[in-house]
């Protein structure tokens, strides 16, 4: 077969050429991955600045400081944070981040501030609303050891030093002197349980187990909360509520707070818990509900520092018209 | 007139060689370089960026309070967040602190501060190994550096509450 002259070159450089073409296409494939994987990059950065932003947000409302924006970076991105008190407790949170490839994420969340059950000290814990305060509390608090002392609206009941409460029906307003040790057995309360410093307006300091108002329940102890304070059924945050060393059966209907909480035995807790040392609660004492969503604080306490965002919202932003032309208009490089 | 005879002339052959010779010198040094390219600029950040993203996450997990003892060198020795200060993961750590050893030569670098809510440009002089209230206004920041071999590839950062 004869070949015309200069095939062989033909034929080399076709070869050469494809050869060429193939690894030009491979290297568009490396720089357009290269390109990607640093896009990529960039975006998960700018993902990780907006969750700074909300963890500065969070910490900001947490600490009631005046605190309303900030900008953080994470060394790529750059973060800017605005929030806002919408009240109740409820704090509004607005990140949003921009990375350096011009890729951003904003977030727009809600959140409630809630008590969480572990407090640092007696004032973080939960404390009764002084206006409802003044409202229970008996003109004449100068009382003695032990007995009934009305307000206008209020019977309440005052105890003071060790005493033992067996087989009664208590209703109003009972009321646990500083230093006191009761010890109640088989009594039923219409009302609420609290301490006396509770009531008052000044802050009840560092705990002394000394001199704490301590609840102890041998038998059975049942508080079923009254109008008076709604949903509180005990309020010791300078004090102590355990039981004896005796089984005991309790029904708690309302919040509890106190410094110390010990209970055995068997019973029930309608409410929430908040105290400073962990609570200890045997497996027999059952608490409906709890767990399976946010359960509303009594209306009549203030709910202290020691708060948590019991859950975050996070709200999708409604896209303008100048927006969606944006983004239709993009054009990809 | 002598007939030429079919087959290839010395001078085609010997040029086609060293144009072959050329391109394949050429395509091969190109393709290494661009071997090594891709794993520079499209493998090492990714992966650079999921290590740093483990620690992270590992550092969401932890306890904040202090364990008194930083500068980890194992995942085992991570106890709480101040366990991280200081400490450097080689081969490194995934977010459930087991060592990645199919990622010899790389390396993750970690550090902890801690700053003002009110100041997020210079940090606190505070230990990380000093407990702090759940609502404090604080903040920890984490950097982690990326090494691979002796090449320093990114530091990341990243804030958690305390």
């Amino acid at each position: 077969m004869k070949h015309p002259a200069g095939y062989a070159l033909l034929v080399v450089l076709f070869f050469v050429g494809l050869i060429g073409m193939l690894s030009a296409t491979y290297l568009r494939h490396v720089m357009s991955e290269s390109r990607n994987s640093a896009a990529s990059v960039s975006s998960q950065d700018a993902a990780h600045a907006v969750d700074a932003a909300l963890a500065w947000g969070q910490q900001a409302a947490l600490t009631g400081s005046n605190l309303s924006n900030a900008s953080l970076g994470n060394g790529r991105s750059t973060a800017f944070v605005q929030t806002a008190d919408l009240g109740n407790g409820h704090r509004k949170l607005l990140a949003s981040a921009v990375d350096g490839e011009g890729l951003g994420s904003t977030v727009l969340a809600e959140g409630v501030l809630m008590p969480v059950a572990q407090a640092g000290s007696d004032d973080d814990l939960p404390q009764i609303d002084p206006d409802i305060a003044d409202e229970i509390v008996p003109h004449n608090t100068n009382n003695s050891h032990c007995g009934n002392h009305g307000s206008s609206s209020v019977t309440t009941t005052y105890y003071s030093g060790t005493q033992r409460i067996a087989n009664t029906d208590l209703t109003g307003l009972v009321v646990i002197r500083n230093s006191a040790r009761i010890t109640f057995d088989n009594v039923t309360v219409a009302g609420a349980i609290v301490s006396e410093d509770s009531l008052g307006d000044a802050g009840l300091g560092a705990f002394n187990a000394n001199t704490a108002p301590t609840v102890i329940v041998d038998g059975g102890l049942r508080v079923s909360g009254a109008s008076f304070l709604p949903g509180v059924a005990v309020m010791l945050p300078d004090g102590v509520l355990k039981c004896s060393t005796n089984p005991c059966s309790i029904q708690l209907v309302g919040d509890v707070v106190a410094h110390t909480i010990t209970l055995t035995g068997r019973g029930c807790i309608t409410g929430n818990l908040a105290s400073v040392q962990t609570a200890s609660l045997a497996t027999g004492i059952e608490r409906p509900g709890a767990g399976r969503s946010p359960r509303a604080w009594s209306t009549a306490l203030q709910l202290g520092n020691a708060n948590s965002f019991r859950y975050l919202a996070f709200i999708p932003r409604l896209s303008t018209v100048g927006s969606l032309k944006a983004i239709t208009g993009f054009k990809f490089k | 007139m002598k007939r030429r005879s079919a087959g290839f002339t010395l001078a085609e052959v010997l040029l086609a060689g060293t144009i072959c010779a050329v391109a394949l010198v050429a395509v091969t040094s190109a393709m290494s370089s661009v071997t090594t390219s891709k794993a520079e600029l499209a493998d090492q950040p990714v992966q650079a960026a999921r290590l740093a993203q483990d620690i992270t996450v590992l550092a969401e997990t932890l306890p904040r309070t202090p364990s008194g003892t930083t500068g980890a060198t194992s995942g085992s020795a991570v106890t709480a967040l101040d366990s991280l200060h200081n400490a450097v993961f080689s081969p490194p750590i995934r977010s459930d602190r087991t060592a990645d050893s199919s990622l010899s030569g790389w390396k993750q670098a970690v550090t902890v501060e801690i700053f003002k809510l009110d100041n997020l440009n210079t940090p606190t002089t505070e230990s990380v190994s000093t407990a702090l209230s759940a609502q404090a206004p604080r903040l920890y920041r984490l950097s982690v550096t990326i090494w691979h071999g002796s090449q320093k590839l990114e530091t990341f950062r990243s804030w958690c509450r305390p």
